[in-house]
């Protein structure tokens, strides 16, 4: 063997025996995170979107479906789900503190839809993601379906989908429409109706906490009859302090998930099949990948 | 540690880093230095070579030829050896500087070689020709110096004396290396597309790297500088591990020569054009003004170098004095820096194979008037701090025999910062917190109301607490070296070396509160400190102690293979392992990893004149205290939150509205930690196209894995990330978790096209032109921004590195005047902006943290150019010379202002000028040397 | 060698000014120990809490130091039994809460003197089932976490305090700050009988004797009550036997008599 050789030899193996640590090195990392992304279906019954409205010309009630009507949808994950607890199906709680029921305690959660603000304050807690296209479409709903026109800061009614989007990029700086959660675009939109009539969506929970027997439920909140959501906290959300305009811009409570009887109420729907995951552990379930569908077909009636 | 000079009011552009910007770190560097590319940068390397050959007309190895090298710097005196059988020789552990080499064989005509120039890590190869027909000759030649190094595969530029000293810049190590390729200049440079917590600092061979935060902890006087090696990427196994670059200082050894130099500088914006300001420091809208930010710095300078012990001993003493006065638009009082850097260097060679080194480095610093971001701060709220270290290291090289070195190292580094309230002073300048008659020089007063920032002092963000911060690393280290060896049955040289390294680290911190409070301004607007509206306080539990510690162990082995002449291997094997606790002595940082080096470096001409090569390296994030004391909190460090008038709308049990950060610590660590690790692939072609003119391509791309981060696991967020919906343990705080997820992340490349003419014959001059890519996830090391992190996916987005063109010039000429030379000097900077860091807003829980990226327009800085013109005269007298320097430093005054409040746009932030990056200044100075 | 000594020694010196800090920090006071506990206390009724002399001589008045053991908490606890109504449960961390120039809001309005801001201390009120406290009183404080464990075996650490009040955004654990009084309504109608814990938390020391003074009581109110409005119109009453109770030259007197530092005078327990 030339002494040629025997250099490339060597340092092919050194080579091939460095790259190798590096590669191994690189490849067995796992983090072995015990939290999981969970997704999957939801399905809201047609009731859910559906509103009786008063024609103020005509005097006639009308029903109509809307999916702009589906309120914010809830997802948690819980150890357990009872049916002794309330008149509707209600995770398992733990201690009573000082309260009249204990702490869900959750493993993780998610919504279909959150509240976001649409740059005037006329909207606050009002406005959900993933139910409107554009600005055109909001400024249709709000006048001619809920006949409560949006209004600016000065009282006068927005009627420009231009000057709409002036003042939401004047509000916050932003620089397109995809900045703004609260337009989903055409095809962004959340619910899409279903064979069956009822509104499907699809939903991811991040990073949940995985505990094999663990169990999803949820509820949506449905808006009452001024299209006020009990869900959102108009005290919460975004400062605007600018000393003789300060605002928040709402935002979700922020204990939905742990009291979740505290918010559902009459005319909302809870899912009264949680779905339970038994898969081994976290790795397991990433393993699987399953996606499944939840239902939230049972209605709050008291 | 800050420096005081012109860096301070630079802002930091780049890396957009908060906690760096909170400790004043920005700074934005000025252009120096000499370019010098190539060489294998070593770890405890501060040292370089001379190797090469001799050969007759025909072309044919002359052995026993007897070879001598001399220079000023050599101590022990001038050595010698003999080629061997294939005509080489080598010569190793060469204190950088500038040499001759002789050659000398009888029957042939005697060589000698002038001016060769000996680099940080740099083998300056010679190919010597030796001919009959001279014999009896002297040829001095001095126009063959090798302008590349052939054997090198790593990015590094080395900033030598003569450039040092003619290419202006503010006179600090930290703005020269602003002047290299892959380096975004500020006070912590990023380099490499790194975060600024990522470089390693050598001085002298001793790791001088801020044990806490991974930048910068020292200051050292400019004049002592003999190089600076600044390196991005492609380093051997011997160097120190870490995701950025390394910057190596290697100070001035002495000689023979007992020579003085002493020097004094003065430098002032006061006459500069002013440019309209529209923001304060402090973000306040304020009447379109001028800047009316003040500059001026002194510094004194002296040195003394000589001889102890004539060819045995060598010392160098070397004392700087800084004050600078900078003050930031809208701000009364100019931020006073006072700094004593006193170095001491002792080189002792008593035998031919023994050499000795103890060096020691203190620096006592004040800095008076640190806030200098609120308008409303009184002089006698103002706050103190005082810094300074210690750097003490002992060296032993041991030659046992031909060409082997071993080398053992131990060293100490220290550095303090303390910061409070201003002590009282009798010094009448300052004007302010005169001390009793009986009162004892600087006594803090914790008692006076008014000195504290109490009521009307409206103390902002200022030292409300005092702070005692002690960060230390003891380290000891082992090489073994032998060069030009050769392998039976194996044709070639190897160079081998190996290694040893164990570094002790100790942070400990003690925080006080000297009356739990601070009043602030919550929007820095209107307020009525009569009634607190829009005010709010902090009040703080008493104290608190940290102690965070840490251990570090690395190994290296690594051989430098030459099959054959114009062919070079570079390959090894690196270990690091690092363990970093916290205060409660749990390993947060835990790990042991591998980092190979595989490099490949040909000539194809084998002329010395040209080098292509490339390779691959894997470098690894060891980690830092900072790190590990994130999850320090501990009983004692929490605040309280008092909100003023317009927010008594959120309480809801008590009488007032106050909201707590719990002290408990609530971080923690996730089980599997990996090391962040940078894969590096480089590629470098140059070629000297004549005499000392060096053209060079370069490219590198550098993938960065598993970078530390914070994410959150207890906060339930909605889909959007936006608020959240519940909590995990029914508490409403954030369980931050340390994990090193794949996800977060950095990609990096980097295009140099440079031109390069080394110092000789009176001049030099250096251009490149840098284009640059960094996108990623995470650009800081353990990053805050994500420390809320919601339930949804990093984006991946332009990062604060993202520079997309940079470009660098030098120039230089002696004027051929002498006696009486005349230097000029000048340097340009120009960086395209960096991107704007946008996040989306998050209205659960106290801000933003959903990267915002890549949905909306996003704004860049503006761009920053920046350059420096010096001319400087000598005058000669009977015993010595007077240089007298004029300088102008950002000579054409570009705005260079811009910043976000805030450090990030948020959305309903605004875009502002704050404060200039740098005003034009002019400097006088004058210096005497003999 | 000589030359290297002189370094060295030039080295040590200006190590040597590298300070510590201990001279800064509040130090432990003999008299007033870090931790106490303070036995079992019977608490007022609304007409006590209405007499001031049995306001005072019902209630505790006391002072607390630092804990001797560093970076640990200080504070003191005391026991009620839950009456099976509601209480107030109340802490003053100054025993001055009727003298109002301490609120950090408007320090020094409307009054003779100025408030001493390094006079201040913090106390911070938790409240719960004894069951449920797991710091040994006297000893060493703790708080009121408990573990609870779900049907599926995971365990949370859950906070058991019933007095909780919430920040700005929400945040648990919010408390007031220095020389600020706090105060809940606890209802013991789940556990009449049952021992309660009162803790009262040391946040922070004046700067001045390191010792704060402080009032505490529990005072049973109606069901559906708050301690506002129960306790509120009396508490900005002067608290001891003054002159010309509920007057403004009453009041004036205390302000002067406190500012001058001679309160003692009236009240044996206050500063």
């Amino acid at each position: 063997m030339s002494p040629r050789g025997v250099l490339f030899d060597m340092t092919s193996a050194t080579r091939a025996a460095l790259l190798l640590a590096v590669v191994a090195q690189a490849c067995t990392y796992d983090e072995h995170l015990p939290q999981v992304d969970i997704k999957g279906t939801v399905i809201v019954p047609r009731a859910a979107a559906t509103r009786v409205i008063l024609d103020d010309r005509t005097g006639v009630e009308a029903e109509v479906v809307d999916a702009r009507f589906i309120g914010p949808v809830y997802l948690g994950a819980y150890s357990d789900i009872r049916f002794d607890l309330e008149n509707y199906p209600h995770p398992a709680t733990g201690p009573i503190i000082g309260g009249e029921l204990g702490n869900t305690y959750p493993y993780g959660g998610g919504t279909v839809g959150v509240f976001d603000f649409a740059c005037y304050t006329s909207t606050l807690c009002k406005v959900v993601t993933g139910r409107y296209a554009d600005f055109s479409s909001m400024l249709d709903f709000f006048s001619n379906t809920l006949d409560q026109p949006i209004v600016d800061e000065q009282g006068a009614e927005v009627q420009s989908p231009d000057y709409f989007r002036t003042s939401c990029y004047d509000l916050f700086e932003y620089t397109e429409d995809a900045e703004l959660l609260f337009l989903a675009g055409e095809d962004g939109l959340d619910f899409k109706e279903n064979a069956d009539g009822d509104f499907e969506a699809e939903f991811t929970m991040w990073r949940v906490n995985y505990h094999p027997g663990m169990k999803v439920w949820g509820w949506m909140d449905a808006p009452d009859g001024n299209f006020d959501f009990t869900t959102c906290d108009p005290s919460n959300g975004q400062q605007f302090n600018q000393y003789s305009a300060s605002f928040t811009t709402g935002s979700s409570h922020i204990d939905l998930l742990n009291f979740p009887s505290n918010y559902i109420d009459i005319g909302d729907f809870v899912v009264s099949e949680p779905f339970e995951l038994t898969y081994e552990d976290a790795d397991a379930f990433r393993a699987a990948a399953p996606t499944f569908t939840l239902v939230y077909d049972f209605p709050v009636e008291k | 540690m800050l420096r005081g000079l012109r860096r301070e009011k630079m802002m930091k552009l780049f890396t957009m880093v908060r906690t760096l910007a909170l400790m004043g770190v920005p700074m934005l560097a000025v252009s120096a230095g000499s370019v010098i590319l190539g060489s294998g940068a070593a770890y405890a390397q501060t040292t370089g070579t001379i190797k090469g050959e001799v050969i007759d007309d025909s072309g044919l190895e002359v052995p026993g030829v007897l070879i001598t090298v001399d220079g000023p710097n050599l101590i022990g005196g001038a050595q010698q050896e003999y080629t061997d059988d294939a005509g080489r020789f080598l010569f190793t552990n060469l204190p950088p500087g500038i040499y001759t080499v002789t050659a000398e064989k009888a029957g042939f005509g005697k060589k000698r070689y002038t001016n060769q120039q000996v680099l940080i890590g740099k083998n300056t190869a010679l190919t010597i020709e030796m001919s009959v027909q001279e014999a009896g000759a002297e040829m001095v030649i001095i126009a063959d110096r090798p302008a590349i190094d052939t054997e090198s595969a790593s990015r590094t530029t080395v900033l030598t004396k003569e450039f040092l000293e003619r290419v202006p810049n503010s006179r600090s190590y930290q703005d020269a290396v602003g002047a290299t390729a892959g380096v975004l200049a500020g006070g912590n440079p990023n380099m490499g597309g790194a975060s600024s917590n990522e470089n390693t600092y050598m001085m002298d061979g001793v790791n001088v790297t801020d044990p806490v935060t991974g930048t910068f902890s020292l200051n050292f006087n400019y004049d002592a500088m003999e190089q600076i090696e600044v390196a991005t990427g492609a380093f051997d196994a011997e160097d120190a591990t870490n995701l950025g670059g390394v910057i190596r200082l290697v100070t001035k050894t002495g000689s023979n020569q007992l020579e003085f130099d002493t020097s004094i500088y003065y430098e002032t914006a006061a006459w500069a054009p002013k440019m309209d300001a529209r923001f304060g420091a402090d973000g306040a809208d304020l009447a379109p003004t001028d800047f009316d930010s003040q500059f001026s710095s002194m510094s004194f300078n002296g040195l003394i170098s000589g001889p102890v012990v004539r060819d045995k001993a060598f010392l160098v003493v070397s004392y700087t004095m800084e004050r600078s006065l900078i003050a930031r638009v809208g701000i009364d009082l100019p931020r006073d820096y006072e700094g004593h850097y006193v170095y001491a260097k002792l080189t002792m060679q008593p035998t031919a194979s023994n050499r000795f080194t103890v060096l020691s480095q203190i620096q006592p610093t004040t800095i008076d008037n640190t806030t200098q971001d609120n308008r409303f701060v009184k002089p006698e709220a103002q706050s103190r701090q005082a810094q300074g270290g210690i750097v003490a290291s002992a060296q032993w090289d041991w030659f046992p025999g031909t060409d082997v070195t071993v080398e053992s190292k131990l060293t100490l580094q220290q550095n303090y910062i303390e910061t409070g309230g201003v002590p009282c002073t009798h010094n009448k300048r300052l004007g302010y917190n005169p001390c009793e008659p009986e009162e004892l020089e600087n006594t803090y007063d914790f008692k006076t109301p008014g000195r504290l920032g109490i009521n009307n002092a409206y103390d902002s963000g200022n030292y409300y607490y005092y702070q005692f911060d002690d960060r230390t690393r003891w380290s000891a280290v082992s090489k073994v070296s032998a060069l030009d060896q050769q392998i039976p049955f194996l044709t070639g040289d190897h160079d081998f070396k190996a290694g040893f390294e164990v570094d002790v680290l100790r942070w400990d911190r003690s925080v006080g509160y000297t009356n739990n409070i601070y009043y602030a301004d919550w929007n820095q607007q209107t307020y009525d400190p009569s009634t607190f509206q829009n005010y709010y306080w902090v009040e703080a539990s008493g104290e608190s102690d940290i102690v965070a510690g840490g251990e570090h162990y690395g190994a290296f082995l690594q051989d430098v293979y030459q099959p054959i002449d114009n062919l070079t291997f570079r390959y090894g094997l690196r270990w690091d392992r690092s363990i970093m606790r916290n205060n409660f002595n749990e390993a947060v940082v835990d790990f042991g990893v591998f980092g190979p080096r595989f490099y490949v470096i040909w000539d194809p001409f084998g002329d010395g004149k040209t080098k292509v090569a490339g390779g691959y390296g894997r470098f690894n994030g060891i980690g830092n205290l900072g790190i590990a004391a994130d999850l320090n909190q501990s009983n004692g460090l929490g605040t309280k939150l008092f909100l003023g008038e317009p927010w008594n709308n959120y309480t809801n049990s008590t009488s007032f509205n106050y909201s707590l950060n719990p002290p408990d610590n609530t971080n923690t660590v996730h089980d599997a930690l990996t090391a962040p690790h940078s894969d590096e692939f480089s590629f470098v072609g140059e070629r000297q196209v004549i005499q000392d003119l060096v053209f060079g391509v370069s490219f590198t791309s550098k993938f960065t894995r598993n970078v530390y981060v914070f994410d959150e696991t207890n906060i339930i967020w909605d889909e959007k990330g936006y608020g959240f919906i519940g909590t995990g343990d029914g508490q409403v705080e954030s369980r931050n978790r340390l994990r090193t997820p794949s996800l977060s992340r950095r990609d990096y490349y980097q295009t140099d096209t440079y031109i390069r003419r080394n110092f000789a014959d009176r001049w030099l001059a250096s251009a490149t032109y840098t284009y640059a890519v960094s996108r990623g996830t995470v650009l800081e090391g353990n990053s805050t921004a994500l420390a809320v992190a919601p339930q949804a996916e990093y984006a991946y987005g332009n990062l604060g590195t993202d520079v997309r063109h940079q470009v660098k010039a030098q120039l230089a000429w002696d004027l051929p005047n002498d006696p009486w030379t005349t230097r000029l000097g000048a340097s340009l900077e120009y960086y395209s902006g960096a991107p704007l860091t946008r996040y989306y807003f998050s209205a659960g829980y106290g801000g933003s943290a959903l990267l915002r990226e890549p949905v909306g327009t996003y704004a860049r800085v503006e761009p920053i150019y920046y350059a420096n013109l010096a001319i400087s005269q000598a005058i000669k007298v009977p015993k010595g010379q007077f240089r007298v320097e004029a300088a102008l430093l950002n000579a054409i005054n570009a705005r260079q202002a811009a910043t976000v409040n805030g450090t990030y746009l948020y959305a309903q932030n605004r875009w502002s000028i704050l404060y200039r990056q740098n005003l034009m200044t002019g400097r006088i100075g004058v210096s005497y040397d003999f | 060698m000589s030359r290297l000594l002189l370094a060295v020694g030039f080295v040590s010196a200006f190590v040597a000014c590298d300070r510590d800090n201990e001279q800064y920090f509040p130090q432990p006071v003999a008299e007033y120990p870090g931790v106490v506990d303070l036995g079992d206390f019977v608490p007022l009724t609304i007409s006590d809490w209405a007499d001031p002399s049995l306001r005072v001589e019902k209630s505790i008045y006391d002072g607390l130091g630092k804990n001797e053991i560093p970076g640990q908490w200080g504070g003191a606890t005391f026991t009620f039994q839950g009456t099976g109504g509601t209480v107030c449960v109340l802490v003053d961390p100054e025993a001055v809460f009727w003298v109002q120039s301490v609120d950090a809001r408007s320090p020094t309005d409307g009054y003779l003197c100025e408030d001493d801001n390094y006079d201040d201390g913090d106390l911070d009120l938790e409240v719960g089932l004894s069951a449920y406290y797991n710091g040994t009183p006297g000893v060493s404080i703790g708080n009121f976490e408990q573990v609870y464990e779900d049907s599926l075996g995971n365990e949370v650490v859950f906070e058991a305090n019933e007095c909780q009040m919430n920040g700005q955004r929400g945040q648990a654990g919010a408390h007031a700050g220095r020389a600020t009084p706090e105060f809940c309504e606890i209802d013991t109608s789940l556990h009449p009988g049952r021992d309660y814990t009162v803790l009262l938390r040391l946040w922070s020391l004046p700067a001045d004797d390191y010792v704060v003074h402080y009032a505490a009581t529990v005072v049973e109110i109606e069901a559906g009550e708050s301690c506002a409005d129960a306790i509120a119109a009396v508490s900005a009453d002067p608290e001891c036997a003054l002159p010309n109770e509920g007057t403004a030259d009453g009041f004036a007197a205390v302000e002067e008599l406190y500012c001058a530092g001679e309160l003692d005078s009236l009240c044996t327990d206050a500063e």
